[in-house]
């Protein structure tokens, strides 16, 4: 009977010891139901994966509901019936109507409570997806060291439409909101928050930096790429040279106006250095336009 | 009993508060543990909502809230996790509440809520011992709101027509005169009645009783080798509501049956080896409409909201009633629950524990091995019945003022005939819901020591596992390895000390184990030499414990682990209405992680006197506690600009403080035959919390920082304007200000910027847990005769409940107290009919204190002398007589402590709560 027992005792402690052996490893969520983060770094298929997610982060301007308005602060007279639109609110003082509290409709593109990158222009925001745009902007500059198994083509087509984006995103945002600050690395989520407002120019002065990153490193046309080549004639809607070009010099063009040079500082006339940048670039913007036919469908 | 093992008594450093199943029983007739439980344990608070037969469990909480996130103890069964309705009071042997630090250490992680232990009774040596009892419960419900019948109800209608007329004339087409007011009061035929109606809602809906069953049969004993107890429990709830005949063949209603059987086995393997098994299941039936989840209202809602004016429920000619003119007025819940059907949802349960306890006197004497592993299974099946839906009933309104009738259904959409209704309905197969299963193991060393009689030595060890799942998710994995030690001095000083180091998965491998101590001293006063003399004293105790837990119940998982999605291709074609897909999916980022979260931290202090004087006479205790929570996770992150881009990760940033004390006192008085007995306790919890990452810029009295957890707000007034003039000097409301009348509350403009809004909504009154708890117990026994009575009160507690009077054009006008008149200005301001002032017009009217006396138990019982049992063939016969909930005085317009059940919301009501009264009987064989 003891011998039993001294059996028992023996058997219940090699059991123990098995249990401390995997302790730490117990309390690990299954590694098999991870979609890990390493994956959509480590080469062109999944990086450009990755980074065209920003194209679906774009509102629809012009056709974000059922009726629209972007025209603001002019004198079109949007409704006489229905005062729900923001251009209607602007025209009653109300600045503050484009936030999601106020619009009971979410009838605007510019803040809602719904917001998906997927095909539903009824759930798009610049507010909403902007941010998220910009941080997702960064997180793939932050890990573009991590694409090895790539040609330098195909980095320089992934930095340049991460850049970009940023650039864009921003310029949108200073558009209605002046100078912000100028979000360039992933923030991280357990420390206080506390980035200075930068004025327009300053704003302004980065997402040219940006622009014109962008624009050195991408083709002006995909389909001349080798990269390009598996969506061939499809690549219309891609950012190339050219498109950034334009933002480059829109950028410059509404930095040197008026409004955009009295709130950063200087006096309510054109700012001569932004309208004298402008104008080089289109110097050497036209023969761009020149060479390359695009199709206007 | 504390956790993972006996202690001495008089040895206990921790404060801990132990009831048995016969308090339990005493409860009237509940059937959940919970409900029993209230006002018996200091320290433990809880909240009743509903009366839903099968759910009528309060919610319980601890000393006081102390974190914002889950709060609820953790309740073991027999060592197990398991869910307190699992268990019914016949088996309950003791029930255990541990309170504070360094009772409920030795359970890491999961104790820093405190700790409910029920241990389930367990065989003795000896005959076969047979134990039965039979319940006969009589249920009523307990209070409904308050409402006028029509005449009243359109009399005041009319009152405040005339009293709105200044600035709403229109309202004068809906003023009725006398004549019409007394046709709803006095109908001459039964047309008239049809055409008037003047319906009690809830007595049209609810009965005025309804009778429960409830009966158990233990039978245990053994001998040296096996000792058994087992026990079946057979419970059936009634249902109150009334049946109206649908003419479809089925019964509506609810209603819970559930059988439950256990057996608990000891085997005396050897003379040092106990080898222990419990095996339990439970069968539960609940029976409800079909599709209801808890928070459907259609069933009840009429009793709380319907105005008496609308329609009848069934008028003679067999339609049901609705209100045509507006339907979403009021729907008319005597049919809504007539033909929605029957659904039944089963819980199976089985629960098993195969315990061995070896007694290892060979290596060291007093050394011993437990081991533990349980298994269980729940299985949930829903929705099983007869499914009725989108299958109506004719419906019928008469316009009061024409006589006309309309019928909902004139004729029949398909074929243009009349209608007809038919039966119509499926049966439905259930759904299996999610089943659970958990497995849990444990090893465990015990020692005890006695050295040259004065220095008694104790020591603990143990480590478990559990694992949990519910139906498809990931399992969720636990680990504890806990120690404790005790080291008592000449049976007059104890010191305490006790580690634990817990493991979770909700955090990243550096932080995942943590290693939490706690400990206690306590000094048995009256057994020092000075004590001696004083012989009034029979014990006298002074005890205090410190000790630090960690928590991690956050209800998100994984919050160290940023999480991605593969999924999603964006739209880049250029032709088109849906252009075509690129071909590239993205990688994106869901959740944003935060690989510093670690455990929250809970410290504890606790500092109790126990004394008995005057050889038993008077009993009692006094506990002192606070608990300091810090590293409190955070998920709702207002602290973060909407420039991080992201939903921002959990984080510890949390930290709240709480303190509070309870105090209790037995008397217990024997003269010749009497015996006169008294428990008396009270606890008194506050909290406060320090940081919550408010934004910096929110004003002082809109954060959440130096308030309680879930303080509650209103928009408060200071006195009533009575004329014109008063009310152009009030402050203006932000819209609808013109809609203003006298005799109206002047609102607190509390940022002073002159308009009353959102920024004017402050804190205001207390939260919904009640800060003070009292409970009186006082009993007698005489011969054969034992009576008892306790009351429980509570106070410092707000509830909110909104019954507006005529609020969006209904009739309903509920009991509200006296209007304003110009002979009585103090009175309550006017209901409006169709002005239409901001909602917050009435103040903190709907703020209610939520504080109330109760007669929670009583009971007559008499036992019959063992002689006289005898000739009735049984060795024991106890017959009694007692009742729960049976008297309450409040404020609040019906009987709810807290509105968690049904929709949250107090105005669309729950199933009642209810008294109960219940004759009962005990044999023993």
């Amino acid at each position: 009977m003891i011998k039993k027992i001294k059996l028992l005792f023996v058997a219940v402690g090699l059991s123990m010891t098995f249990g401390i052996t995997s302790c730490k490893d117990f309390l690990d969520r299954d590694p098999q139901s991870l979609v890990s983060d390493k994956d959509a770094f480590k080469n062109f298929v999944n990086f450009q994966g990755f980074t065209e997610e920003l194209y679906h982060c774009i509102p629809d301007f012009t056709n974000a509901y059922w009726t629209n308005s972007w025209n603001w602060g002019e004198d079109e007279i949007q409704s006489t019936a229905q005062t729900f639109h923001f251009c209607v609110k602007i025209d009653n003082g109300d600045f503050w109507g484009w936030q999601r509290n106020f619009d009971g409709w979410q009838a605007g593109w510019m803040d809602r409570n719904n917001n998906q990158t997927n095909d539903d222009r009824f759930a798009k925001s610049l507010w909403g997806l902007g941010w998220y745009a910009i941080r997702k902007a960064n997180m793939g500059l932050a890990n573009i060291d991590k694409l090895t198994d790539a040609t330098q083509e195909e980095k320089n087509l992934i930095k340049g439409q991460l850049l970009f984006f940023r650039g864009w995103y921003h310029f949108m945002f200073m558009q209605y909101f002046g100078g912000l600050p100028y979000i360039d690395k992933v923030l991280p989520g357990d420390q206080k928050l506390t980035l200075p407002r930068l004025k327009y120019s300053e704003c302004a002065d980065k997402a040219a930096a940006d622009f014109r990153e962008a624009a050195n490193l991408l083709p002006s046309n995909w389909d001349n790429t080798t990269a390009g080549k598996r969506t061939l004639g499809k690549n219309q809607l891609r950012i190339n040279k050219i498109m950034a070009l334009g933002y480059l010099g829109k950028n410059y063009l509404w930095a040197g106006s008026p409004l955009m040079n009295s709130v950063s500082g200087g006096s309510r006339t054109y700012n001569a250095e932004y309208c004298k940048k402008q104008q080089t670039l289109l110097l050497n913007y036209y023969p761009y336009v020149k060479v390359v036919k695009h199709r206007i469908a | 009993m504390v956790g993972y093992g006996k202690q001495k008594k008089e040895g206990v450093v921790a404060s801990v508060t132990q009831t048995t199943g016969k308090v339990l029983e005493r409860a009237g007739g509940v059937s959940s543990i919970g409900a029993a439980l209230t006002g018996n344990v200091p320290g433990l608070i809880t909240n009743a909502s509903t009366g839903l037969p099968g759910a009528e469990d309060p919610q319980i909480i601890i000393r006081g809230r102390s974190t914002w996130n889950n709060s609820d103890p953790l309740i073991l069964v027999d060592g197990v996790e398991r869910p307190m309705n699992s268990v019914d009071i016949s088996s309950v042997e003791t029930v255990t509440v541990l309170k504070d630090a360094s009772a409920t250490a030795v359970f890491g992680s999961r104790g820093a809520n405190g700790v409910i232990l029920i241990t389930t009774k367990r065989g003795k040596t000896g005959k076969a011992s047979i134990r039965a009892t039979v319940n006969t419960i009589l249920k009523s419900p307990s209070k409904l709101p308050g409402k006028y019948d029509s005449f009243d109800a359109l009399r005041i209608r009319n009152d405040v027509i005339e009293y709105e007329l200044a600035t709403k004339p229109d309202g004068w087409r809906d003023y009725l005169p006398f004549d019409i007011l007394n046709k709803y009061r006095n109908p001459a035929d039964l047309a008239e009645a049809e055409r008037y109606p003047n319906v009690n809602w809830e007595e049209t809906l609810f009965k005025s009783h309804a009778w429960s069953n409830n009966a158990n049969l233990n039978i245990s004993g053994g001998t040296n080798t096996v000792k058994y107890f087992t026990s079946a429990d057979f419970l059936h709830e009634a249902d109150l509501f009334k049946t109206y005949n649908n003419k479809r063949g089925y019964e509506q209603g609810f209603g819970f049956d559930r059988l439950n059987v256990r057996s608990n086995l000891d085997f005396q393997l050897t003379p040092s080896t106990l080898f222990k098994t419990n095996l339990s299941g439970s069968y539960g039936v609940r029976k409800s409409p079909w599709g209801f989840s808890g928070s459907e209202y259609g069933s009840w809602i009429d009793a709380y909201n319907a105005a008496p004016d609308l329609f009848l429920p069934v008028y003679s000619d067999g339609s049901w009633g609705y209100y045509a003119p507006n339907e979403a007025r009021a729907e008319n819940s005597a049919r809504s629950l007539a033909i929605g059907g029957v659904s039944y949802q089963t819980t199976a349960r089985i629960t098993t524990d195969f315990t061995l306890d070896q007694e290892l006197d060979m290596i060291t004497k007093g050394l011993r091995f437990t081991g533990t592993i349980s298994l269980d299974n729940t299985f949930v099946e829903s929705d099983r019945g007869i499914n009725d839906l989108y299958n109506d009933t004719q419906r019928k309104w008469i316009n009061p003022e024409t006589g006309a009738v309309t019928y909902r259904q004139a004729i029949d959409g398909i074929t243009g005939f009349d209608f007809q209704e038919g039966i119509k309905w499926n049966p439905a197969a259930g759904t299996i819901g999610a089943s659970q299963r958990r497995l849990f193991y444990q090893l465990q060393l015990n020692y005890a020591k006695n050295i040259a009689g004065k220095h008694y030595v104790t020591g603990m060890g143990l480590m478990n596992r559990n694992v949990f799942a519910n139906g498809s998710m990931i399992p969720s994995y636990r680990e504890d390895w806990v120690f404790r030690t005790t080291y008592t001095y000449n049976n007059k000083y104890t010191v305490e000390y006790n580690g634990a180091y817990n493991g979770s998965e909700q955090f990243a491998s550096a932080y995942r184990f943590a290693f939490f101590q706690s400990g206690g001293l306590n000094w048995i006063v009256s057994n020092e030499n000075f004590m001696k003399s004083l012989k009034f004293v029979d014990q006298f105790k002074v005890r205090a414990s410190y000790g630090q837990t960690g928590f991690d119940n956050l209800g998100v998982r994984w919050p160290y682990l940023e999480q991605w999605n593969y999924n999603g291709r964006s739209r880049l074609g250029i032709s088109g209405e849906g252009a075509e897909q690129s071909p590239y999916t993205w990688y994106s980022q869901t959740v944003v992680g935060n690989p510093n979260v670690q455990w929250e931290q809970s410290e504890k202090y606790n500092v109790g006197v126990d004394f008995e004087f005057l050889k038993g006479f008077i009993k009692g205790k006094a506990d002192f506690f606070t608990d300091n929570r810090s590293k409190i996770l955070l998920a709702n992150r207002s602290d973060v600009p909407t420039y991080f881009g992201a939903t921002p990760p959990v984080a510890n940033l949390g930290s709240v403080k709480s303190s509070g004390y309870e105090l209790e006192l037995h008397l217990n008085k024997s003269v010749r035959n009497f015996r006169f007995w008294t428990d008396l306790n009270m606890t008194h919890t506050q909290n406060k919390i320090i940081d919550a990452a408010n934004p910096e810029l929110l004003p002082d009295y809109q954060k959440s920082e130096g308030m309680q957890i879930n303080q509650a707000y209103s928009y408060v007034s200071r006195g009533m304007y009575n004329t014109w003039d008063q009310l152009y000097g009030s402050a203006a409301h932000n819209a609808n200000d013109n809609q203003k009348l006298p005799s109206n509350y002047y609102l607190v403009d509390y940022n002073g910027d002159g308009i009353i809004d959102a920024r004017d909504n402050i804190p205001y009154g207390y939260t919904g847990w009640p800060a003070n708890t009292y409970n009186a117990t006082f009993g007698i026994d005489w011969k054969g005769f034992s009576a008892f009575v306790q009351f429980y009160a509570v106070n410092n507690v707000t509830r909110q409940v909104e019954f507006r009077s005529l609020s969006s054009q209904s009739h309903t006008v509920y009991q509200e107290g006296e209007y304003w008149s110009p002979t009585n200005t103090g009175a309550n301001p006017m209901p409006r009919w169709l002005t239409t002032p901001q909602g917050y017009y009435r103040g903190t009217q709907y703020m209610y204190d939520g504080s109330y006396v109760r007669l929670k138990n009583a009971e007559i019982a008499y036992n019959f002398t063992p002689e006289f049992s005898r000739k009735l063939g049984v060795s024991g016969l106890r017959i009694y007589l007692n009742g729960n909930n049976l008297i309450a005085w409040s404020k609040m317009p019906d009987d709810r402590e807290s509105n968690f059940a049904g929709t949250g919301w107090a105005s669309q009501g729950a199933y009642p709560t209810v008294k109960r009264f219940n004759l009962g009987l005990n044999l023993t064989f």
